[in-house]
């Protein structure tokens, strides 16, 4: 997030971090199966999939925690496993467990990072701390979770990273508390730039903050659009046969479908408004266009209505 | 590699894995120490203790460490330190977590492992390992009283007293040095200040630095008090509970008539006891000429405490600038009123320690900049006032009825003076005391938590060698 980096300018074009076809397996247990996905810099990504789905996997690649079985994971050009001090300062990272020494406080945590990062913000690290109302000298274990999940999140930003990456940072908070939270991250996204990927099941947090939402299944990548292209592209259409609706039924950009009777109920992506003519004319159904939720979009996408690719 | 890097992390490497958790370090405590004691307890059954099985619960407390930090290690992998820093971090970590987990090893008696006990939980209380809350303090009891107990049994215990006064003694050193570096980090400037009449602007004033030395030495000698004698000890809680709290509560501004209560009236057993050289005869400091360092000591003991709690602490402007100290440390000036009352607020419950007591937290309008902002009223600096002195007095009262229960239990068993407490145990209760005082009344920062770990592996590596050459020498 540290837009005065020279080497931003230097390296302009090149993605922020990439996978190139990733496998990961511990023992029988294939986390990541062949996983793609670039984050171009200056984008906020969202990595959506359900539990066990890999995104913790790949997030752990990402930061240099684990090292891929095989494929390609890159940090600003570099392998993560094998990342310079110098190029980990540009990444910051929030693990989905936190900070795992609750015996130690803001300020402790916070003295002994603000001393391995050149750009730590001191500011930055005031405004979280008292936006929140964190006591600095308490230990993390007198703080509630919330307070926890702030204090972690501001051991990642303070250092004003080129890349942030979060673990499921708004995991086990309230609504309001998660709502707080992912306005800070906004804020400091907008304030600040760079690029951020970070995972989450929550699915409204991930619409409200990404604007690129990558969906994650069985450790390969399922779905990869622009939020917006992803609003406006996916439709559900809602075909009412004169009889019983077709078992097989196709057409391109389909990615799920349910049928019911009369009514056969798909979700496509890529959506024209000619489709809803074309199949009118091609069924002799009458067929309609409904908007998609992202939730939605995510059941259809990972649920048991999933039409195989 | 940067050597730099290296020593920053070691501290949090060694810390990690206990987490500042109570279970953690009670877990450390019986995977290491209770098999040890139950093998010496046993009998004769360890043919040679040092080298046999007394090493596998050390062990074992080993590897649960290193286990445990490796389920944190993203914490260290993630941070911009090469692969070869934090390996050296954790070797670093790792030795002295070695010297401190086989420190008790040249033990060979009961209290030596008791004594060993307290050493080791005095170590994580340095190291910031563990809190001195009220649960950790109840286990020091706890294991004083154990200690006592077996002193009472083995007649062996009055002669560690002054081996705790010369450890007091380092402390005070270490404690004044780590206080005035506590304090030298605070940014003064950005505190807001009290006002003269209580309205009207804040004025720029510093927050008095005389007090400082005050402060270290008035927390070191309450420690020295507590190690050196426990009579006088107890003289100075008498006073302070009976006499200095209600002067203090119903008249803060009289600061001189407390502290010289409090000199006067604990100080007079121990000269009347010097004359007589009967006074002491009931407690540790049993021999006549070790009546002048006691009483020296015991004099220091008594005028610092006094002279630090008249000057800083009972009159209600000094209350009130402490109060605004404390509860704006490193957060600057509220505005909000209802926020500044909850951290007033906070700050006298903080302060109150074990024991609680119902209060109220008023406000006086005042500026701080320019910027509306509020200072702590009369009532609420008679309560933080209150509080401290509570803190003090009661915190302290604990360990010294523990301490002198131990010391009356070392005396009935002594029979006439004559004790020969073992070397080790000395020395380690002599670090003990160094190291309680040290932990217990000191707020340090994290580069002086590391100078736990590293007196511990200090004193560990003095006593093995130490040990090791004894046992060569015995050899045939």
């Amino acid at each position: 997030m540290n837009m005065q980096h020279t080497h931003n300018d230097e390296t302009a074009e090149q993605p922020a971090f990439s996978f190139t076809n990733v496998y990961q397996s511990f023992g029988t247990t294939q986390a990541l199966d062949g996983f793609n996905l670039q984050g171009q810099q200056g984008r906020v990504i969202g990595l959506v999939g359900r539990n066990g789905a890999g995104k913790s996997s790949a997030i752990r690649c990402l930061v240099g925690l684990a090292k891929p079985t095989s494929g390609q994971v890159r940090v600003f050009g570099q392998s993560p496993w094998h990342m310079e001090p110098a190029l980990r300062q540009r990444v910051g990272y929030m693990s989905e467990s936190g900070v795992p020494i609750l015996g130690a406080s803001a300020r402790d945590l916070s003295a002994f990072s603000a001393s391995l990062y050149p750009h730590w913000d001191r500011e930055l690290e005031h405004r979280m701390l008292e936006r929140f109302r964190i006591d600095p000298g308490k230990p993390l274990k007198k703080l509630s979770l919330g307070q926890q999940r702030t204090v972690a999140l501001m051991l990642a930003i303070c250092p004003k990273p080129d890349l942030l990456v979060l673990d499921e940072p708004a995991a086990n908070l309230d609504a309001v508390m998660r709502r707080e939270f992912i306005e800070v991250v906004l804020t400091l996204v907008a304030e600040q730039g760079g690029t951020v990927l970070f995972s989450s099941h929550i699915l409204s947090d991930v619409e409200r903050v990404a604007d690129r939402i990558a969906f994650l299944d069985r450790g390969r990548l399922l779905l990869d659009r622009d939020t917006d292209e992803l609003r406006a592209g996916v439709r559900r259409l809602r075909l009412v046969f004169t009889n019983e609706a077709p078992a097989n039924f196709q057409t391109p950009g389909m990615v799920a479908m349910r049928r019911q009777g009369r009514e056969l109920l798909i979700t496509v992506e890529g959506y024209q408004e000619t489709l809803v003519n074309q199949l009118a004319q091609s069924t002799g159904a009458h067929v309609e266009a409904q908007g998609l939720g992202l939730e939605e979009l995510f059941i259809d996408l990972l649920g048991s209505n999933r039409v195989a690719a | 590699m940067n050597l730099r890097r290296i020593l920053k992390a070691v501290p949090w490497m060694f810390r990690l894995p206990m987490d500042g958790s109570l279970s953690n370090a009670l877990l450390l405590f019986a995977l290491i120490w209770l098999p040890t004691m139950a093998l010496r307890l046993w009998g004769n059954l360890v043919p040679h203790p040092h080298f046999n099985f007394t090493l596998v619960p050390p062990a074992l407390g080993l590897i649960t460490w290193r286990r445990q930090r490796h389920h944190k290690w993203h914490f260290f992998t993630t941070l911009p330190l090469r692969t070869s820093e934090l390996i050296a971090a954790a070797m670093l970590a790792d030795l002295g977590a070695v010297l401190l987990f086989m420190s008790p090893m040249p033990f060979a008696t009961l209290e030596g492992y008791i004594t060993g006990f307290l050493a080791f939980w005095t170590v994580l209380m340095m190291a910031g390992l563990t809190s001195t809350g009220t649960w950790h303090v109840a286990v020091f009891v706890l294991a004083s009283v154990l200690l006592g107990l077996v002193g009472y049994h083995q007649s062996q215990l009055p002669e560690s007293t002054n081996h705790l006064l010369l450890a007091s003694l380092v402390t005070a050193v270490a404690m004044t040095f780590a206080e005035v570096k506590r304090r030298s980090q605070f940014d003064y400037d950005s505190l807001p200040k009290k006002d003269a009449r209580s309205e009207g602007t804040i004025e720029e004033k510093k927050f008095p630095s005389l007090t400082l030395p005050f402060h270290a030495l008035r927390r070191t000698q309450f420690g020295m008090l507590l190690m050196a004698n426990p009579m006088i000890g107890m003289g100075l809680i008498v006073l302070s509970v009976v006499v200095a709290e209600p002067i203090a509560r119903n008249s803060m501004e009289r600061s001189f008539p407390v502290w010289a209560t409090m000199l006067v009236a604990t100080g007079l057993p121990m000269f009347l006891g010097g004359r007589s050289g009967e006074f002491f005869a009931v407690f540790p400091m049993s021999r006549p000429r070790r009546f002048g360092l006691v009483g020296g000591m015991g004099l220091l003991c008594i005028i610092t405490p006094g002279l630090a709690a008249g000057l800083s602490v009972v009159s209600v402007d000094g209350a009130r600038e402490k109060l605004q100290y404390v509860s704006h440390h490193s957060e600057g000036c509220d505005n909000t009123a209802a926020v500044c009352e909850q951290r007033f607020a906070d700050a006298i419950e903080a302060r109150s320690g074990l024991f609680r007591f119902s209060f109220d937290v008023d406000l006086v309008p005042s500026t701080y900049k320019g910027e509306p902002a509020y200072i702590p009223g009369p009532k609420a600096a008679v309560a933080f006032q209150r509080a401290t002195l509570r803190d003090s007095t009661l915190l302290t009262m604990l360990l010294m009825l523990t301490y002198a229960a131990v010391s009356l239990i070392g005396f009935y068993s002594h029979h006439g003076g004559q004790t020969r407490f073992d070397r080790w145990s000395n020395g380690a209760y002599a670090f003990l005391g160094a190291g309680f005082v040290y932990a217990l009344f000191s707020g340090v920062s994290l580069p002086y938590q590391l100078l736990g770990p590293v007196a511990g592996a200090a004193a560990a590596t003095a006593f093995i060698v130490y040990r090791l050459r004894r046992i060569r020498f015995s050899l045939p």
